[in-house]
């Protein structure tokens, strides 16, 4: 049997579970009550540390910080070349129609007013660049909620 | 290895690329993200501003700095240890701040102090009369909450609340709170051994 008894710190040591150099007190604290005693105490005392009532807000602290927060920016991302590559194949594909079909759109439109057409043509065109518009913010908007969830999810 | 080291091995990678996802997300507007990276450090936050700042009114205000810088620095967060650590060095930091321009010490208010000392020794009265039972875990945690509140110096107070009740490690704490490893570990075990102390003097003598 170790004469001394263990220090504090290897009492606590042991009432962790932490590594104690050396084997002396493993014997030691078999026979010594008062070792014993310490290390069971501050097994306890450890217990209850962690028992401890946690502190809390009164009120939701989350609602507050967001609230809070000021407004992001978005960081700006690099350019993606799918828009670009789709504008060019739609443009392509009006061109095609309108060299195939041109002798038709020319027969159908002779009776239209100059002015009237370029009214026609100006609306339409705005009508669908700001339908497109929508469409990739709402499919954008989709694919990172869809994103998030999906990470968190895991 | 012993469970006691295990329990406390938190820096993973299935962590860095938890935190690097919510990093990102924030980075790009999404304020839900940042919603989680609250409720993941909120515990941990509200613990060092209880435990450190004595004024009840102000530490809603501390928590609510604590995260805007948080926010507002998120982009300088470079991964080397756990987000929850970094969001916990900020709020240390900001409690040092806090004190440092309140010029009080990092100490529990007079009354505070006053009352603390009322309340432990009614606790030990109580228990040497009864030195025969048993303490169950509820009483033994009551009279703890007024012991660790009586610690000094009062940055021992912190320590014990961030390994014994947030589990965390000696690295994390000494991350927290700049202090090196060695005397994290160092200011722990007399920390310990002052409330085994405090707490048994009264009701078992016999065992100091
Ligand atoms: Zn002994």
């Amino acid at each position: 049997m170790k004469q001394e008894h263990l220090s504090d710190d290897e009492l606590q040591q042991l009432a962790l579970e932490q590594e104690v150099p050396g084997q002396q007190w493993e014997a030691h604290i078999q026979q010594c009550a008062k070792c014993a005693t310490a290390i069971a105490d501050y097994r306890a005392m450890f217990a209850a540390l962690s028992a401890m009532e946690k502190p809390v807000f009164n009120l939701d602290m989350e609602i507050q910080i967001l609230s809070k927060l000021p407004v992001v920016t978005t960081a700006k991302r690099p350019a993606s070349h799918l828009p670009m590559w789709l504008g060019i194949a739609a443009i392509t594909m009006a061109g095609i129609t309108v060299w195939v079909m041109g002798n038709y759109f020319k027969e159908l439109l002779k009776g239209v007013d100059s002015m009237m057409l370029c009214l026609l043509v100006a609306t339409a065109i705005t009508i669908t660049v700001l339908q497109c518009r929508e469409m990739l913010a709402t499919y954008r908007k989709k694919m990172e909620l869809l994103k998030f969830y999906q990470k968190t999810a895991t | 290895m012993l469970p006691g080291l295990i329990k406390r091995m938190h820096f993973n990678h299935r962590h860095i690329s938890e935190d690097q996802y919510l990093v990102n997300q924030v980075l790009k507007g999404n304020q839900q993200a940042f919603a989680s990276i609250v409720r993941q450090t909120e515990g941990l936050v509200v613990q060092i501003v209880f435990k450190m700042i004595p004024a009840a009114g102000d530490r809603q205000d501390i928590v609510q700095d604590v995260y805007l810088k948080a926010f507002s620095s998120l982009a300088a967060f470079k991964f080397q240890s756990k987000l929850s650590t970094w969001v916990g060095k900020i709020a240390y930091n900001s409690c040092l701040h806090y004190l440092e321009k309140k010029k009080l010490m990092f100490l529990p208010g007079a009354d505070e102090q006053e009352n603390g000392l009322d309340q432990l020794n009614k606790h030990q009265e109580l228990f040497q009369h009864s030195a025969e039972k048993a303490l169950s875990q509820k009483e033994l945690a009551a009279i703890l909450t007024t012991a660790v509140r009586m610690l000094s110096p009062p940055v021992y107070q912190t320590l014990i609340i961030l390994y014994h009740q947030e589990e965390l490690s000696y690295a994390e704490i000494g991350e927290i709170t700049s202090l090196p490893e060695g005397t994290v570990k160092n200011y722990l075990f007399r920390a310990r051994k002052a409330l085994r102390q405090q707490i048994l003097s009264g009701y078992k003598k016999e065992d100091l």
